[in-house]
């Protein structure tokens, strides 16, 4: 999965250092400037063409703008800055991002906790239950509690 | 001097909880000497429990709340009652509570549009990773919208539109599902594009 927000960003810092305006590179690509925008804002992502063809104007490859081999750089005060929700929870939940869910769980939504509570009842991730516990709502400790065993 | 009643749920018997339950309901305000409903709930036998969840369910009441003290063998006749047309309440707030087969039933019944008012995409975090796949699957055969599945499809499943698209499938929508595809499959159909283009 990839990281829109990080992308527009780049998009946008590519785009600044090229000297173009969103208006050009949106004629360049016969695109609206609204498209252009949205992608810079990291709501949506450039088509597989319009990626190549950005890769080409901005002379470097289109790994570069997808920000693969990048690092994930988090801030713990708040995991989500700079970053796609979805993508963040993704990485904790391949195992991909080490945080430590005690210190960042209040930082979920109400789905995005169940969904990290999923991947701990199915084994995905190990987390350490009997310090989480604590944070968890009713519903969310019945949620595990037949799965699994507090040590 | 006076008798809180709150501090003396624990020494109640069986009958005086009842009757204690029949106050409070009975009460326009839904609460007896200061005592509310869920303050009863967890020195409830579960039988009792169970009867009462029914009855705030029908009533569309605060059942949530009593989900946590509900025995699992509710959750099949809550099914049932969801899947009959029988409760019309919402009923997401239940999800985390249900067991894995009753839930999986309630989302084969909803993706088949056969629960009024219940959107199959609410279902997403709680099911398998299998029925996600399946669902999905399904959504793309009969040409409805799938977007809202992508984040929960597994990568093994977009993996084969990955290669699909590679092979000259030109039905696959491979804008909408490669930025939830992992970095191999991208950077493959990514490389499959700029091969065409340059040949």
């Amino acid at each position: 999965m990839l990281d829109s927000y990080a992308i527009g960003n780049k998009i946008r810092d590519l785009r600044v250092a090229n000297q173009y305006n969103q208006d050009k590179l949106a004629e360049i690509l016969f695109v609206s400037r609204q498209a252009v925008s949205r992608w810079e804002l990291g709501l949506t992502l450039p088509s597989v063409d319009n990626l190549i063809e950005l890769s080409k104007i901005f002379k470097i490859s289109f790994e570069e703008i997808l920000c693969m081999n990048e690092p994930v750089v988090i801030d713990e005060e708040n995991i989500f800055v700079g970053h796609d929700r979805h993508f963040i929870i993704k990485k904790i939940i391949e195992n991909k991002l080490e945080v430590d869910l005690f210190d960042v769980f209040y930082q979920f939504s109400n789905s995005e906790r169940l969904i990290v509570l999923k991947a701990i009842k199915n084994n995905k991730i190990k987390a350490s239950l009997p310090r989480l516990w604590v944070k968890l709502t009713p519903e969310e400790q019945k949620y595990l509690k037949n799965e699994v065993t507090i040590k | 001097m006076t008798i809180n009643l709150k501090r003396m749920i624990p020494f109640l018997d069986k009958d005086e909880l009842t009757l204690l339950i029949e106050k409070i309901k009975a009460s326009e305000n839904q609460e007896y000497e200061g005592v509310k409903l869920m303050s009863v709930i967890p020195f409830l036998e579960d039988e009792m429990i169970d009867k009462l969840f029914l009855e705030e369910l029908d009533k569309d009441g605060s059942f949530v709340s009593i989900a946590p003290f509900v025995s699992d063998n509710m959750w099949p006749i809550v099914a049932e009652k969801i899947i009959n047309g029988n409760s019309t309440t919402n009923i997401v707030g239940l999800f985390p509570f249900m067991d894995e087969k009753t839930l999986g039933d309630l989302f084969i019944k909803a993706e088949a549009e056969q629960i009024a008012g219940l959107d199959a995409v609410k279902f997403l975090p709680f099911v398998s990773d299998e029925a996600v796949d399946n669902a999905f699957l399904n959504r793309i055969k009969a040409n409805k919208d799938y977007l809202p599945f992508l984040p929960f499809v597994t990568d093994e499943c977009l993996h084969q539109f990955a290669e699909a698209f590679c092979q000259g499938d030109t039905e696959v929508d491979i804008d909408a599902m490669y930025p939830f595809m992992t970095q191999e499959d991208i950077k493959m159909i990514f490389r499959h594009v700029i091969e065409k283009k340059e040949n």
